[in-house]
Formats: C-alpha cells, structure tokens, sequence
C-alpha cells in the first residue's frame, strides 16, 4: 500500500463514520402523494381542493342522496316511505327502532365532524394567508359550510358539541351544546358567510360560472332562511328569503320538469354528483327509486323503499308534481299475488353512465324560499296582499298547476303552508319530518305511526337520533341522546 | 520415525522475494519468505529454534536465491523443493527416498479427504500416531505422504490420523507399501464451537455472551419447503413461527420472545401484526419480510394468500445459515430496529477449491394435511328437518336443499372437489463453485413449481441466479466480496381459496357448479364459486438481493470495511374479471374491472465500520468495533383501474378503459435510518468475557427533536470451567459457562410520518377540481418506546460435551408504549398515535438440549431438544378498561389475552346456549329478546390467553453407515378459537354444512347433555350465537403435537461415486407436516382460520449429485 492509500483511507473512514451521526441525513421527503398541512392553504387551488374534498364526502358518503341519506332514513323514519326490504338499517328504521347500533342512523354524527375538521382546518388556513386572490370566497365557503353541517348535526341529535377548532385534544373533552346555542353558531357563521361570498358562483379556480355547484351569498342567505324559520325568528326568517326571492334575475320557478337540472335557475346550491365509476356523475337517487318496470320492491337492497301511501294520497287532483315528481310502477299478478301498484319518488330522473353531470343533488331551491316567507309571514299575520303568505303559496301552486289555495285564516294559512311543504319537497332532505318536529306535530303523529309501521310504541325522545358508544367512551363529557 | 507429507499442488511460476531482516528467528524469516512466495515451508520447530538468530538483506531474488542467502549460515540445515513445498531438513538426516537410512522402508501414501459429499476438505491435519508432526491437506482436500518406517516401529502397524475442526477424527492403518486412500470425514462440530454470527462479525458458542440460535443449510435442506420460516417452524427457541395459509407463496405469523408492544394492535394469533415484528437482514441488507406485502391481492377481494410474505421469494437453496438474534447483547448492534428481534440470513460464500458442480433435484406432491369431516347428504338433511321441526316451521321456498328444487339423492363431498387435489412440486438447483485462496467464486440456479391442491387453474414458478465472488490481494490486506441474488416469482394461480363457506360448506345435495355443456351453473342462488376460475391473475416479483464487501487490512488485526447492500423486490400484478366472470342474467358491462398494480420496495444500506482485534498481554483477547449504518429505504405503489371493458381482450389493459372509467394511484413512503455505534469485546484468558454496545439511533419517522436515541448494552460471560478450582468435576462438567446481559433499545414499531399532519390528495375530486383531505392527526411528541431489556444463562456440558444444555431466562420492560388512542368522533378523527405511559413486562425461558445418546463407528443417534415458555403482563395501563380499545386488557395479565363470557353448555330443557353472568346466574340471556341480557364490560368475567403457554421441538437424527434420518417433532401449547367460535350462525338456519363430528354432538331433546345448540331454522339465532361467539365455549386448548419435518437419506459410499466420476450422491425422501395430534378439533391448530387453507402435507423424493 502505497502512502496515500495508508493516509488517505483512514480518514476516508472517519469522514463516512461521521455521516452516521448527521441530521441532515433524516430529512426525507414526505411521501408524495401526501403534503404537509401548512402547505395546504398555501395557494388558492390548494384551498379548493381542501373545501373540494368536503362537497366531495357530501355527495360521495352519501349523506344527501342515495340509501343512507336524510331523504331515505329520514323519509323511512316518519312518514313519507314504505319499506320491502330486508337490510336491517331499513328495517330498523321503518319500525323506529333505531339505536346506537342499529339503523346505521350514528354514521352521519361521525362523517359530519369529520367534515367539520377539514372546515376548521380550512377557517383557521385560509384566515392566516393574506396572499390569496379568491381568500373571501374560500373562507366564505368554508363559513357556509360549517352552518351547514352544524344545521344537519343539530337536525338530526339535538344538543351537539360545537366544535371550532381542529384542536383534537380540547375538542377531545367537549360536552353538548344546547340546541340554541348551536343555532347561535350557525347564524353567527352564516352571516360571516354572507359578508364573504359574493352574489356570483364561482369555480374551483375562483373564475365567476352558471354552474350553481359552490354556494354563494344567496345559498347562505337561503341557509340562513331556513335557521330563522327553525329558530322561529320570523322576522329575519321573512328579511332573509326576501332577498333571495327578490334577486330573480338569477332566481326563478322554471317547469316541473327541469328544476333539479344542473343550471336550473331554482336551484340557490346544489352539490354536483361525482357519481360512481359504474355510474359516473348519476344522483344515486335516480337509481334507487326507479325499479325495472314490474318488479316486486323486494329483498334487493336500492328498490326496496317505496312513497307511503299516506305521502301519495296527499297529493291534490291535478298537482303537476304527483305527475312529473313521481313514479308509478304496476307489477302485475303472479301465481297468488294479486298486481300491484307502487309509488316511488321522482325527482331525480337521469339514470345511466354519463360524461358530464345532468342533475344537481338540490340542497337548496326558491320554492322552500316562498315557502319559508309564506311560512314567516303567516306567522307575523301577514297573509294576503303584495307581502302576505297567500300570495307566496300561490306562487308555488300555479308552478304545480293548481288553483290558488282557499286557505285565509292563519291557521288554515299555515297549515295549508304546511301541506304545501309537504308535497313540494317531499323525498328532499327530510324536510317533512324535520318539519313535523319543529311545528310540534311530530309526537301525535307519530305515536298512531309506528305501531301501523310494525314498530312499538313512539316516545317523544325519539325525535332525535343516538350518538356512537365509541365516542362516549372516548370522550366522558359528551353524553348519549336521551332516550338511548 | 520421520513423515513427510507433501501437499500436492501446481507449480506456480517463481516469485520476487524482497526480504531485509536483522537479527530474526529462522521462524521468521521463514514465514516471510512463506508469505511472499506462497510456498509452503515444511520443517521441525525444535530443529531450528535452537538455531542462532540471522540477519539477511535480499532484494529482487527468486525463491532459490533467498533460500541459498538465508541459509547460507546455517551448516546443519539443508533444503529441498518438492512441488510448492519447501523442506527443510538436518543435514546429516537429509534422506532423499532413494537412499533408506537404517534398513528404513518408504511408504508413499497418496490420496484424498473429502467429506460425505465428496467434497475434498482443506487443512486437514494428517499425522502419523505418535509422532508429533502433523501436515494439512491442501485445498481440494488432496496430500501425498511419504513415511520412513523406522526399524523401531517394527511389527506394530503404522496409523494415520486424520482430523480437522468440525469434523469427527479418523485413524487409517496403512497396510501396504504404497497406498491411495479415498478418506470420509463425518462432519462432527463440537457444539461448542459453531460459528455464530453476530451484528457485525462472528462467535462462537462457547464464547458468546449473547442469545443465538444458528440453523445451518443442512438442516434447512431436509425441509422441502419454498419458505425457508416454514424450515425454522420449531427449531429454534424464543422463535413462534405458525403458517397462516396453505396456500402457495402465503404469509406468516413471526414472534421472537413474548409479545410486548402495543403498537401491533390488538393481538390475535389468526391474523398478522404488522408491528412489533423481527427484523430481517439478508446478507448485510434489510428485507422486508416484517410486514405485509403492499399487495391486497386484487379487485375481487380475495387475499388468498393473506398478504403474503417477502421471504417467499428467496430460494432456501442459496442460504447458508440463518442466525436468530434475540435478547440484549445480540440485538444491541441494531438499536432500534433489532428491539423485537433479528433474523440474520447468509447466503452461500464462494470457497476455494477445485471446480466442482452440484445438482439437486426434487420432486414430490403436497396435499391437504387436516380438514373438518362435514354431514353427508343424508346426516344434512336430517340436520335441516330438525332444525325446521325445532321451529314449527316447514321448508319454504328458498329452502332449495329440502323443498325440492335440489336433487335430495345427491350427495357431493365438496371438501374433496374443491380441495382434494395433490399438487406436484418440483424443485431443482445447481451450483457451481472453485477457486483459489485469492479468488473463489459461486454461482446457482434454481427453479421451483408449486401446483395448487384446488380445483384452480394455474402454478407458482420461480427460478433464480446467485452468484458469490472473493477476490483479495496475494497478501491478503486488501479482499473485496461480491454476492448476488436475482429471482423471479410468477404466480398466475386462481386468486381463490376455496376453504370458505362459498366452496367447501355448501350443502352436500347442492347442485353440479358446471353444467354438462361446460358451462358454469348460475342457477343456483349463490354465486358460482368456480367464477374465480375466470379470474385473470398474474402476479409478476423480481427480487434482487446484493452486497459488496470491501476490507482493507493494512496491519494485521486492524480492518477497515466498507459494505454496502442494496435489496429491491418489485411486483406487478393484473387482475382481471371478464365477462365470463358474472352471471350472464344480471352482467353488466360496466362490471368488468382490469387492475394492475406495481410496487417496490427498495432499500440502500450502507455499513462502513473499522474494526480492531489485538491480543493484549498474553491472554487478552480484544475486539473493537466502530462503525455506522446508513439505511434509506422507499416504497413505491402504482396501480392502474378501469372498468366497463366489454371486450376481454381489451380487458387485458386497464388503460383500455375510457377516461373517465379509469382511476390511477401513485404513492411513496421514503424512511430512512441512520445509527453511529460502536462495539467492545474483551476476552481474558478465555475465561473472563465483556462486551458493551452502544448505538446512537436516528429515524426519519419521529419529528423534529425526537429522531435520535441512544441506546446500549453491557454483557459479561464467565466460563467457570476454566478455572483450575473447577478442574476436579471437569470428568462430568467439562464446560460451565454463565453469562448475563442488560440493554436499553428502543422500539419504533409505527407507520411513519405520524409527527406531522398531512393531507393527501385522493380521489376526492369536486367539479374537476382537484381534493385534498387531511390524513392523520399531528402528534409531534411522539418517541421512541423504551425497552429494557436483560437476559441471564447458562451453557453446562457433559461428559465430553455429550450432552449440552443453554438455558436462557430474559426479562423485558416496554414502556412508552406507541399506540392509537381512540378519539371521540367529534374531532374528526377516530384515533392519533400516541405514546402511552402503559407498560408491559415480559419474560420466559429459552432452553436447548442437545445430546449425542448413541456415537458408534457406524451408528450415531443425536437428539437436540428446543423449549420455550414466554410470558407476559400487563403492569400499568392508565385509564384501561375506559374504551372498547383497551377493554380486553387487565393489569397483570397478558396482553394477548380476551375477556370472554363464561359459557355454560346447553340449556338441557331449550337447547339454547347457557352463560353465567357476573352476579353468578346462568341463563340464556338472548341480546335484545331475554328480559335481561349480558353487559359486554361487566359480565365478560372470563379471560384467555391466546399466546402460546410453551412451545418446542424435538429433533432426532439418526445415521447408519450411509443411511440418515432425521425428524423433528414441534408442540404448542396455545388456546384458540374454535370452529364453531367462528361461525355466525349456528347450524340450521343457512343452508350450510356443517363438521360431521360436531353436528353428531347436538341437542335434540329435552334433557340432553351437550354443549352444541339446536339446530334451527330461526334467524335471530344469530343473536345468542353472538353471544356465544363473545364467550368461553368459542375458544378451545389448540394444543398440538407435530411431525414437522422427516428426511431419510442414502449417501452413496465414496468408492462407489468415484467409479461413477462422481464425487457425491444422495437420494432421498423428506415430508412435511406429516401428521398432527391435537385435542382442538376440526380446524387446523396451527392457522386456525376456517377460511384459509390449513398448511399443506408435502411429501418429496430428491437426488443430489457432485460432480
């Protein structure tokens, strides 16, 4: 061995031994297909796609169409469907015999607060980045967003926690909030909402679009609407539909026919389906409600929950809706089995694979808004003339069809209202039980329902849903919905 | 009486001697001049130490020269060169062999020493009896003496002794003047001293402190297995190796000592944990054989071969030995990443020596080992109107096995349709190795094909190359190594297993799966399971496993090592289902899906170290080690989807498949490691042994401020039978050894980036817009969990080390422990990892007795017996018992036990399932119909533990001249859950067979005894069966005895080979899991898993031929 290599060698080996200990060495690139969550709420696509992925668990979980969604368990809970089937949540849930492990009623809890995380990631990411262009519209959206799922969480289990940060350990320990507290928090977000988001729906680049797919002003302001309405703050319940039904260049009642079509002009948001790589960009409800022609609904899980006959006797002679929004199905006589006629709700209509998206899951549409105003108005005695409820419901009414209501006493008024609301938005939402609920008429109802359903006797705690036991016991100062 | 014996070997052309020497012994100079030339010098110690010190300045010389200029001073001695041989002799002794001295006779002995393979042994020592001189065989094992008989030993006879390490000593009588001699050496390694290997260097027993078992390709040979953890199931102590599926390239569960982390979930011995698990290093290399492949085995769902397992795709051919790690001292060079464990696996080196060839060959069949015996139609039926009478009910219209629809005469043994194949294996390879002292070389082939035992179509082949290259510099400072190993795996076997309910529990009287036209049946009102057999499944995996070796030895004693490794194994895998996959009546072409999926896991090591052995004063013994470890690891997975392919041609492509039916994923998960450590032993006077590790840990999956740890270990090792005191009982104890160990490691069993919050762009797209969502929950405290770790034993030997014993007590405290707290819903996430205070504490005895009962000439018997009791309990857990996560744990107890309801039989007046409740009462206690039913917390009073009370094996080797035979018997002794335990309804209700024995034992009448229910047509059954499932009677003692492993060979007798121009044969048979005996019932004890494949019986017949 020559010099060098004596010399050289050895301290070539310290030089590498001395690698072993250096730091820099463990700093390796996160996995690429993961970013640090700093860097998420770095850049105006980056903060899109944060809020995307929330419409996204919206559509995709199901939550607003499809068999675990408010319309279905919502609809077979009250009174608005029938259940054939024999998967044991429809079961459950037809005979209101829901609880913490029956009737998969807990999984909206858990997706929504899974949600509500993203949401406060996003409020807290994209208030600390002044460098955004569209910094309004995305923390508007994230506002809306949290009233939103604040509005189903309260809707569903009454007292919930609110939840404000992303901070899991403080949230960890969290109680429930009584109900007028979480409607506080939604209408304080809401506002903001309004003062963020602009009259125009923008894009996931920010660029202003007719696609109706990202909430604006209008859909907080509907959201906001509707709270009072709950809130029985008619006053503001009247101001805030006001403004939406008074902007109708961009708001109208087209045909039956077209309002739950991607650019309706009735819809103020919708959420647009992704849909399923077997059905790309369908409403999973267009697939669910609309057996194969003389099929018995049956053991097969979608074609299995059918309108209740009480749903479809409701429906006036002559109403366009009974003839655009449902769907008859005659199957006729076998062996034994006599034919039979079934009514299925039907809205949404596009069934297929699709390249582009045909209708909108509807969250919010200008009906509910007359509806709402009527409602307020009614309320605050206001019932005929130019702001009275009379001349609201006959909006709706003339769109169906039918001859102006012959209600004029406030009472009538608001029950026809009431009745308006039901064959208006029925099948959409839950809006008919949430309905029940809130104009106390939920108990009588339901007490005669549910043995007529098959289930057992109804208790007034039944109005709203069990939590998960996991989180209970995750948890100790969130309690279990009373009554479970 | 002289003898000399002179290795034969080719002249090699004369070298440059340089040589300056001042005042040296002859013995010096001599070994200089031995080193230089590469001649062997051959000469009587007491002939030249006697001899005034010389002084000589050669330069530039040939041999001769040097010689002529060394000896120049020298009168009384004389020199010769006999081929590479240098002898040197008294003058006036000099005796050429043609002039005989004193009537003396030369005997010319020639001849070679090869071991029971034909291979010729190098340095085997040859000495004439005694005499005190003794010479060595040269590197093909050849020699050639020649022997002056003295007149002195007239009329006695003269004998050689032949001995070498490892080997048993041999004496031949010469007989005739002349002689060739063909002579086989039984391999006898004295226990004591086996090489073991260790982090960064080497042992052996005798002077290891630390606990290794080292399994050598001997015996990994006898296994007929394509994994080689399927060879180490029962060998080795502190080792639990169960086979999770018959199935061909499936997986394993490993656990070395007792379980002692958290952080691999709730513990169940059916399914796989992918923490707390060994670490595996092939040759200097990490390989992922730790966790689960990142293969879910495709679209349909199936994960046939559960996941599978890495080392699947190593030949066990290629190994040399595999050395298991446990404990303190032994895993403390690895830090970190050898806290549960490591598992050492050394390929086969290049070895100097003629050029020779071996080839093996093996052939044989496996098939089902144990399976439950089900009802035959007519026990069915019975079975099913029971069930209907039970109930008041009749057979309705989907009860196709009674009413009717079904042909009730037919009687099909569906076990036997699906699963009685016999599936050929064929195994074959070759290698070719030589060399010389600086420079060998190895290279091999192998190949395999494993068929499947199912009604299935396809095969799993894999074949492979590895090579081996030493080269060094003529003095031997500067070797460089090379090894490599590159295979491949092709599964195209139908991606099914049969053993579920779909195939092997159908009703017997079920209807013909294909139809007399070929065609599958879809009129049956279940899916077709013969479907899969259209699946389209391919599943592609190179691996290549390399290292390199440099070491520079520029003084004697001091090494300086660069080794750097490098392993990728990467897979492809399409999985198809094509039209013909679905029911013609309800298919739809959107249901077609076309997969493929790629991955690699690559990982980089890089291990530069120097390292020191010195003999201090006398009779220390020093070794130093300094190094470091930089290992940066990288998994990549791709896949490709799409859908809605009407045309099965096009189907083979995804990307066949329109935009928008189409889905891509591309991830990475980097990692990287790096550890400075440094090691000391210090050995005195082979009696007194010290040796401390230390090791400072960093890891890429901590945050910031928590990556580094140091960890260390201190083991000390007393051999007492050294010590003169001891020398009385040295008759009967002839070796005591005691030694002990503590260590603190480190544990990081958790997936990383956990440190930090993420989100990851998934498929949550929103209107064309891209979505991102958050991932995991951030927890930047998270550490290292905290091992202390300490270890005492003992290795006692008796007379004349025939019988050995180790015996090993470790103790373990895990703290620290990584784990996932379950968080409530509302904060979005379910759980986050954290480091809990709670603690475990584990401990158990390792034991291995090996005895030599029988060591006759030609009849040997050996038996080697492994034991292994692993204990472990919980010792604090704040907050346990608080959440359905932790509710089966209890202070004290192990964690890898279940709180269970106690059951109590049959109800003898109902045929409902009895349990007691915690107040005492026994009932029925039907969730939601019995007015009071079982608190899932309070009323679950029972607890057992599934980890394995003890295990073992016992091997016993036998030869008899030519013959030998080995078998190896493993128990366990483990509880686990039952058959029936396992099924969510009970019999009757679906239309679904049933163990014959089982079904024999159920109640059918008021005041029956039994602890099998009803059978029953209703289905809230399912309600008390839940129960029951949650209880004592689900879990059963799975004990069991196995014959593991039996080989039986014949070794051709060296004469015999040679006239063949052969220098070994063998033939022989070997089987696996040849028989079982357990109590536990219809499942196999060792999977236990009713929808898996137990693990198969094989049986083989094989030659091995040296060239």
């Amino acid at each position: 061995m020559s010099f060098i290599s004596r010399s050289i060698c050895p301290i070539l080996f310290l030089l590498l031994l001395a690698l072993g200990g250096c730091k820099k060495y463990l700093d390796v690139p996160l996995p690429v297909n993961v970013i640090a969550s700093e860097s998420v709420f770095g850049n105006d696509q980056t903060c899109a796609a944060a809020l995307n992925s929330v419409y996204f668990n919206l559509v995709n979980q199901g939550y607003f169409a499809g068999t675990t969604s408010t319309t279905f368990d919502l609809g077979l809970y009250g009174d608005e469907m029938t259940n054939y089937g024999i998967n044991i949540n429809f079961k459950a849930l037809y005979v209101d015999a829901v609880g913490p492990t029956a009737g998969g009623v807990t999984t909206f809890w858990t997706s929504f607060y899974s949600q509500l995380y993203g949401v406060n990631q996003a409020i807290q990411g994209i208030q600390a980045n002044n460098a955004l262009t569209y910094k309004n519209q995305w923390l508007g959206e994230a506002y809306f967003l949290r009233g939103l799922l604040y509005f189903y969480l309260t809707s569903l289990y009454g007292d919930v926690p609110i939840v404000l940060t992303p901070d899991y350990l403080t949230n960890n320990s969290l109680a429930r909030n009584p109900q007028a507290d979480v409607y506080k928090q939604i209408i304080t977000d809401l506002k903001q909402a309004q003062s963020l988001l602009s009259d125009q729906y923008h894009d996931n680049n920010g660029a202003v679009t007719t696609d109706r797919g990202r909430p604006n002003r209008m859909a907080a302001t509907a959201l906001l609407a509707r709270t009072y309405l709950y809130t029985k703050d008619w006053t503001d319940a009247e101001v805030q539909a006001d403004s939406v039904i008074a902007d109708n260049t961009d708001y109208q009642l087209p045909a039956l026919n077209t309002v739950f079509l991607m650019k309706s002009p009735e819809i103020i948001w919708g959420l647009t389906p992704t849909g399923s790589l077997l059905y790309p960009y369908q409403v999973t409800d267009a697939l669910i409600f609309s057996p194969a022609p003389g099929t018995q609904p049956g053991a097969t899980s979608g074609y299995a929950v059918t309108m209740s006959d009480s749903l479809k006797n409701t429906f006036e002679p002559g109403d366009l809706r009974y003839t655009n929004w449902v769907y008859i199905d005659t199957v006729p006589a076998s062996g034994s089995t006599p034919q039979a006629i079934y009514y299925f709700p039907h809205k949404y209509q596009a069934k297929g694979t699709f390249s582009a998206p045909q209708e909108s899951i509807v969250m919010f549409r200008l009906a509910e808004q007359y509806l709402i105003r009527a409602e307020a108005r009614a309320q605050l005695n206001k019932l005929s003339g130019s702001d009275g409820a009379i001349g609201d419901i006959n909006t709706v009414r003339t769109r169906a069809g039918l001859a102006p209501t012959t209600a004029t006493l406030q009472n009538d008024v608001l029950s026809a209202i009431q009745h308006e609301r039901r064959v208006e938005l029925f099948c959409e939402e839950g809006h008919r039980f949430l309905d029940l609920r809130r104009t106390g008429a939920l108990d009588a109802l339901m007490t005669t329902l549910v043995p007529l359903k098959g289930g057992a006797a109804w208790v007034s705690t039944m109005a709203y849903w069990p939590i998960p036991v996991t989180d209970i016991q995750n948890d100790p100062s969130l309690k279990q919905t009373p009554g479970y | 009486m002289l003898l000399l014996c002179l290795c034969v070997s080719a002249t090699v052309s004369a070298q440059e001697i340089n040589l300056s020497a001042k005042n040296e012994s002859l013995e010096k100079v001599f070994g200089q001049l031995e080193k230089q030339s590469g001649y062997t010098f051959f000469y009587k110690i007491e002939l030249i130490r006697t001899l005034p010190k010389v002084s000589v300045d050669i330069k530039h010389a040939s041999l001769i020269k040097a010689l002529e200029l060394a000896l120049k001073d020298q009168p009384t001695l004389s020199w010769s060169i006999v081929k590479k041989t240098v002898v040197i002799s008294p003058r006036a002794e000099t005796a050429p062999a043609s002039t005989p001295n004193n009537k003396s006779t030369l005997i010319m002995v020639t001849g070679r020493v090869v071991d029971r393979d034909g291979q010729g042994i190098p340095n085997v020592s040859i000495s004439l009896k005694g005499a005190q001189y003794a010479w060595k065989t040269n590197p093909d094992g050849a020699f050639t003496s020649m022997i002056m008989d003295d007149p002195r030993s007239q009329g006695k006879a003269l004998t050689l002794v032949f001995s070498s390490i490892g080997y048993a000593s041999k004496e031949v009588p010469l007989t005739g003047k002349e002689q060739k001699l063909i002579i086989t050496l039984r391999e006898q390694v004295n226990t004591l001293d086996e090489v073991q290997m260790t982090a960064y260097s080497n042992t052996s027993k005798r002077f290891n402190v630390g606990d290794i078992t080292t399994v050598n390709a001997d015996e990994i040979a006898r296994n007929p297995v394509p994994n080689v953890l399927q060879a180490l199931e029962g060998r080795v102590p502190g080792m639990q190796i169960q086979t999770q599926t018959g199935e061909a390239n499936g997986s394993f569960h490993v656990q070395i000592r007792s379980v002692n982390t958290l952080s691999a979930g709730a513990y169940n011995p059916q399914f796989l944990n992918t923490g707390g698990q060994p670490l595996y290093i092939v040759d200097g290399v990490e390989y992922p054989a730790d966790g689960l492949l990142p293969e879910p085995n495709g679209v349909t769902g199936h994960s046939f071969n559960l996941y599978g397992n890495a080392l699947n795709f190593l030949d066990p051919s290629q190994f040399e030995s595999i050395n298991i790690l446990k404990g303190p001292d032994a895993t403390a060079l690895y830090g970190s990443r050898g806290a549960f464990g490591v598992i050492l696996i050394t390929t086969k080196k290049a070895k100097a020596g003629n050029p020779r060839f071996s080839l093996n060959v093996v052939h044989g069949f496996s098939n089902l080992s144990s399976h439950p015996k089900l009802m035959n139609t007519q026990e069915y039926l019975q079975m099913r109107h029971e069930a209907f009478a039970n109930n008041n009910a009749t057979p309705g219209a989907s009860d196709y096995d009674l009413n009717g629809t079904w042909d009730t005469t037919k009687n099909t043994d569906w076990e036997h349709y699906f699963l009685g194949g016999h599936a050929p294996t064929t195994r074959f390879n070759a290698s070719y190795s030589g060399g010389t002292a600086n420079s060998s070389y190895l290279i091999s082939a192998n190949y395999s094909s494993i068929g499947n035992i199912q009604f299935s179509k396809g095969a799993v082949k894999a074949g492979g190359m590895n090579f081996s290259m030493n080269t060094s510099t003529i003095n031997r400072q500067l070797t460089f190594g090379l090894t490599g190993s590159y295979s491949t795996n092709v599964d195209n076997m139908s991606p099914v297993d049969f053993s579920n309910s779909a195939g092997v529990t159908a009703a017997p009287d079920a209807p013909d799966l294909v139809l007399p036209t070929g065609k599958l049946n879809w009129n049956i009102p279940y899916a077709n399971p013969l479907q899969a057999l259209f699946i389209l499944f391919k599943n592609t995996t190179n691996t290549l496993v390399s290292n390199a070796n440099l070491t520079w030895m520029p003084v004697k004693g001091l090494s300086f090592i660069l080794s750097g490794g490098y392993s990728l194994i990467s897979a492809k895998e399409f999985d198809a289902t094509p039209i013909e996959y679905f029911n013609p009546a309800t298919f739809n072409t959107s249901q077609t899906i076309s997969l493929i999926k790629w991955y690699t896991i690559r990982t980089l090591s890089f291990d530069p170290r120097v390292q020191y052995d010195k003999i201090l004063f006398g009779n220390g013994h020093l070794q130093a080690i300094v190094g470091t470890t930089l290992r940066d690891k990288l998994q990549e997975t791709s896949a490709i989807q799409g859908n809605g392919i009407a045309n099965d041609e096009l189907l083979l492509s995804p990307a066949n498949a329109t935009q928008a039916n189409r889905a891509d994923v591309y991830t990475t998960l980097p990692t990287r490691y790096t550890g400075p450590f440094a090691s000391i032993n210090f050995r005195w006077a082979d009696k007194y042994i010290v040796e401390l590790n230390g090791r400072h840990d960093g890891d890429s999956r901590f945050g910031p401020g928590h990556q580094f740890g140091n960890f260390w270990s201190v083991a000390g090792g007393w051999i007492i039978s050294e010590e003169s005191w001891f020398k009385p009982v040295t008759k009967v104890v002839d070796f005591l050894k005691i030694k002990g160990s503590v260590g603190h490691t480190g544990a990081n069993s958790l997936s990383p980036y956990q440190y930090i919050s993420t989100y990851s762009l998934n498929s949550n797209s929103y209107e064309g817009g891209i979505g991102l969502s958050a991932s995991n929950l951030a927890n930047p405290y998270l550490h290292w969990e905290t091992d202390k770790n300490s270890e005492i034993g003992v290795n006692i030997g008796f007379l004349k080390e025939a019988i050995n014993i180790e015996g090993i007590f470790y103790f373990n405290h895990m703290g620290d422990q990584l784990t996932s707290q379950p968080l409530s819903g509302i904060t979005g996430f379910s759980s986050f990892f954290y480091n809990t205070p709670a603690k475990i504490y584990t401990h158990g005895l390792e034991l291995t007795i090996f005895t030599h009962n029988i060591r006759k000439k030609n009849f040997t018997w050996d038996t080697k017996i492994n034991f292994t009791a692993p204990r472990s309990k919980l010792t604090a857990y704040p907050g346990v018992n608080s959440l359905v996560s932790n509710a089966n744990y209890i202070i004290g107890k192990p964690i890898t036990g279940i709180k269970l309801y106690k059951y109590a039989g049959v109800d003898p007046t109902t045929g409902v399932y009895n349990f007691i409740n915690a107040a005492g009462t026994k009932g029925e206690f039907t969730p939601i119909l019995s007015p009071t039913q079982l608190d899932p917390i309070k009323d679950k009073t029972e607890f057992i533990d599934m980890a394995p009370k003890y295990y073992g094996g016992i091997l016993n080797s036998f030869t008899l001249g030519n013959f030998s035979m080995d078998f190896l018997v493993s128990i366990t002794n483990k509880n686990g859950p039952n058959y029936e335990g396992q099924e969510s309804f009970p019999m009757g209700v679906e239309i679904q067979n049933f163990p014959a024995d089982y079904a024999a034992k159920r109640w059918r009448k008021k005041g029956d005894i039994t602890t099998v229910p009803k059978a029953t047509t209703n289905f809230l059954a399912f309600l008390d069966q839940n129960n029951f499932i949650n209880s004592t009677g689900a879990y059963t003692n799975a004990t069991y005895a196995r014959l593991q492993n039996l080989s039986l060979s014949y070794r051709f007798a060296p004469r015999l080979v040679h006239k063949m121009h052969l220098s070994g044969l063998t033939v022989y048979v070997a089987g696996q899991n040849l028989l079982t005996i357990s109590k536990y019932g219809d499942l196999d004890p060792e999977n236990m898993l009713p929808n898996a494949m137990p693990p198969l019986r094989i049986y083989t017949g094989g030659i091995n031929v040296n060239f």
